[in-house]
């Protein structure tokens, strides 16, 4: 309704700020992920070529190392300068260490502190000797070594002696380290600007959004048109809701609308016949006795009308107000009830009434015990109304528990038959419109309309029927023909 | 009226009605019925009334100034007065009838009401308590005293048995209006001795015959009860 639109508003304000940060929280998320592997693998290939370059220079000093060595008196000696290896230092942060290694792997010359190379030496090296280069740690730092294999003549053959260099790592890492900081600085850069473009793209594509909570908020409350601002297809399926809703809002709105209106007039319709039939008798235009009964039927007929209104009422009311707590009553005590209350109309029409049980469960049953009473009141109050003087009518009340398991709750099923005319399909089709019985001086005609709200309210089903094939309850002399409404209770 | 030593020659009713429209109106009709009726306005007058005067019956609405005709009817009870009260009310359905009933009222009554359904009610009540300025009923030409429990038919005693009397006599209280057969079970076996389950039907049978030329029929409910009303008369 119209009213609520204020807190509506503060609802749909705050709702794109939302989707916004919705879109671009995993959107950044993302980009930070792939900016932090991006840069651990970068590091991780700039570390490689590093590598490559330098083991170069490693592989060259142990070439130079290796050409020392000679094999004299069944002993290697390798006469190479401490001092030469600085010329292979390529800074005066990383030092350079060397290992000359015998046949059996014994120290020969150089540092003995470097550990001996106990690696194989790579089947397919990617220079023309037998090279491997390894990762070891000496004097507990960490190196980078290349251990070469150097053929040496003992004579009568060649073995191989080994030669091993290494350096420490600072000045790889260094390096490494230093790409890492002008990448890492580059990319941050670039994730400011992402983020940034990602912001105003997705605030961009809300726009439509924005546009539609205009329309909404600047249309005229009462109005229930549907939506028409041209929406992208995303948005295509919520404004077809949208509009579904308002379609069904216009749809309950026009019929209340209506029924206020045939409201008043129904209710107003008696007090003017009252009106009028005052003002005749007091002209003397009738005798006061006839008046005075006109007048009596006049006061009965709003009398109803007001009544059936209320009804109406209360149950809407019931059905917003309580969900669930339904209460229990007993078919059969209010059947019975009834009829004695109806009794008087069912003696003056000289109707053969019988109340008929079938099964010796307890016929009680979910449900408000008033509503039952109205429901059944309207139904046989219909049933003696549209049956003939002297006619037959009555209630039937039957139980039976579904399954074979006994804790089951038996379920009801309430009858009201009786041998009037029935309903004609065209009745049929209206018969649950408000106001549209032909017969206005007995009701309001909305007994139909309080039986089928009660029945909804209480998960019950209502058919209604006219009698066709035989039913436990008809009396043997009785033809089967009347109408008959049969009320399941869940 | 403010002597309450003097003996009761009249049934006297104290009606609380807010609606000086109906007020008047019901007073006028009860009076002319035979009642003496004292009337008050509103929830506490009634109330003052009610505890410091004697009546035979009270007639109460429910939506009244100053304090609630249920409250009015729960504070009468709590200070242990046993009069019958009818409750009037133009509240609907029985949500309220239940609440009333609990709060110790003995009828009801939904507005618009009969006079003669109001007048009946009254009635009852009176003859519950034994108080009845009348205790015969007539319908068509019938007769029932029950001071001495004798039936008549056009001046002539009916021969009745003692049960079928007891029928007769509950089912003609209320002409028209269906007995259950629990409350006929009740009145016509009140003598405490055994009783088959369909004997309320042989009740019935015995009595329809015998009244059946007294101008009233004794129609069943089937599953309900009967009821008793005068014959149509073939025009």
């Amino acid at each position: 309704m119209p009213k609520s639109g204020q807190s509506d508003e503060t609802v749909v304000k705050s709702r794109p700020a939302s989707i916004r940060r919705r879109l671009a929280i995993p959107i950044i998320a993302a980009l930070i992920v792939f900016f932090v592997l991006d840069s651990i693998a970068l590091y991780r290939n700039t570390l490689d070529s590093i590598n490559t370059a330098y083991d170069r220079t490693l592989l060259a000093s142990a070439r130079s190392i290796a050409e020392t060595i000679r094999y004299e008196k069944d002993a290697l000696t390798a006469s190479f300068p401490y001092a030469a290896l600085e010329v292979f230092e390529a800074d005066t942060k990383s030092r350079m260490v060397y290992r000359v290694s015998d046949f059996e792997g014994n120290f020969v010359s150089g540092y003995k502190d470097l550990p001996p190379f106990r690696g194989a030496i790579e089947q397919r090296p990617a220079y023309a000797a037998l090279v491997s280069f390894y990762e070891d740690a000496y004097l507990g730092e960490p190196i980078r070594g290349a251990a070469l294999l150097q053929p040496v003549s003992t004579g009568d053959d060649y073995r191989m002696a080994t030669v091993q260099v290494a350096e420490t790592l600072e000045l790889r890492r260094a390096l490494a380290q230093r790409t890492l900081i002008n990448t890492g600085w580059r990319q941050l850069m670039m994730l400011l600007g992402l983020t940034a473009a990602v912001w105003w793209l997705i605030g961009r594509g809300l726009r439509p959004i924005s546009a539609l909570r205009d329309e909404l908020l600047q249309r005229d409350p009462e109005a229930l048109t549907p939506v028409s601002t041209r929406t992208p297809t995303e948005l295509a399926p919520l404004v077809a809701a949208l509009n579904e809703v308002l379609a069904r809002l216009r749809y309950v709105i026009d019929n209340q609308q209506r029924f206020v209106r045939d409201a008043s007039h129904q209710l107003r319709t008696p007090l003017a016949v009252l009106k009028v039939q005052v003002q005749n008798a007091r002209r003397g235009l009738k005798s006061a006795p006839d008046a005075l009964d006109e007048i009596n039927e006049s006061v009965d007929r709003a009398t109803r009308v007001a009544n059936q209104m209320l009804s109406l009422a209360k149950v809407a009311q019931v059905d917003e107000v309580q969900n669930g707590d339904k209460g229990s009553c007993d078919l059969l005590i209010i059947a019975r009830d009834i009829a004695v209350e109806c009794s008087p109309l069912i003696s003056q029409k000289q109707q053969d009434f019988a109340l008929d049980v079938k099964n010796e469960v307890p016929f009680v049953t979910i449900a408000q015990d008033w509503m039952v009473r109205e429901l059944l009141r309207n139904l046989l109050g219909n049933a003696i109304h549209y049956t003939s003087d002297e006619g037959s009518l009555g209630i039937a009340i039957d139980a039976y528990t579904p399954s074979q398991d006994e804790q089951a709750w038996p379920q009801q099923t309430l009858y009201v038959w009786d041998s009037g005319p029935g309903i004609s399909d065209k009745q049929r089709e209206s018969m649950f419109q408000p106001f549209s019985t032909g017969d206005k001086v007995h009701g309001a005609g909305l007994g139909l309309l309080i039986c089928r709200n009660i029945c909804q309210s209480l998960g019950a089903t209502l058919e209604i029927e006219n009698r066709s094939k035989p039913q436990w309850f008809d009396p043997r002399e009785a033809p089967a023909t009347g109408l008959l409404v049969t009320v399941r209770f869940g | 009226m403010n002597t309450p030593t003097a003996p009761v020659e009249k049934t006297k009713i104290l009606l609380v009605e807010d609606d000086p429209a109906l007020g008047q109106a019901l007073a006028l009709a009860l009076a002319r019925r035979g009642f003496v009726i004292a009337q008050a306005t509103d929830g506490v007058n009634a109330l003052y009334r009610a505890l410091n005067e004697k009546f035979s019956v009270i007639v109460l609405d429910l939506t009244l100034p100053e304090m609630d005709g249920l409250e009015v009817l729960a504070k009468i009870r709590s200070e242990g007065k046993t009069v019958p009260v009818i409750v009037l009310t133009a509240r609907s359905a029985v949500g309220d009838r239940v609440q009333g009933l609990r709060a110790g009222a003995d009828d009801y009554l939904t507005k618009p009401f009969d006079l003669d359904e109001l007048e009946a009610r009254i009635l009852a009540l009176l003859r519950r308590g034994g108080a009845a300025p009348s205790s015969a009923s007539e319908l068509g030409s019938l007769t029932v005293d029950r001071t001495s429990g004798v039936c008549y038919s056009g001046g002539i005693a009916v021969e009745l048995s003692t049960r079928e009397f007891a029928m007769l006599a509950a089912l003609i209280e209320r002409p028209g209006h269906a007995v259950t057969r629990e409350r006929l079970w009740q009145a016509v076996f009140s003598d405490g001795r055994e009783a088959q389950p369909d004997a309320i039907e042989v009740v019935a049978y015995r009595l329809r015959k015998k009244i059946t030329s007294c101008g009233v029929e004794l129609v069943a409910l089937r599953g309900v009860g009967y009821l008793l009303r005068a014959k149509r008369t073939v025009e």
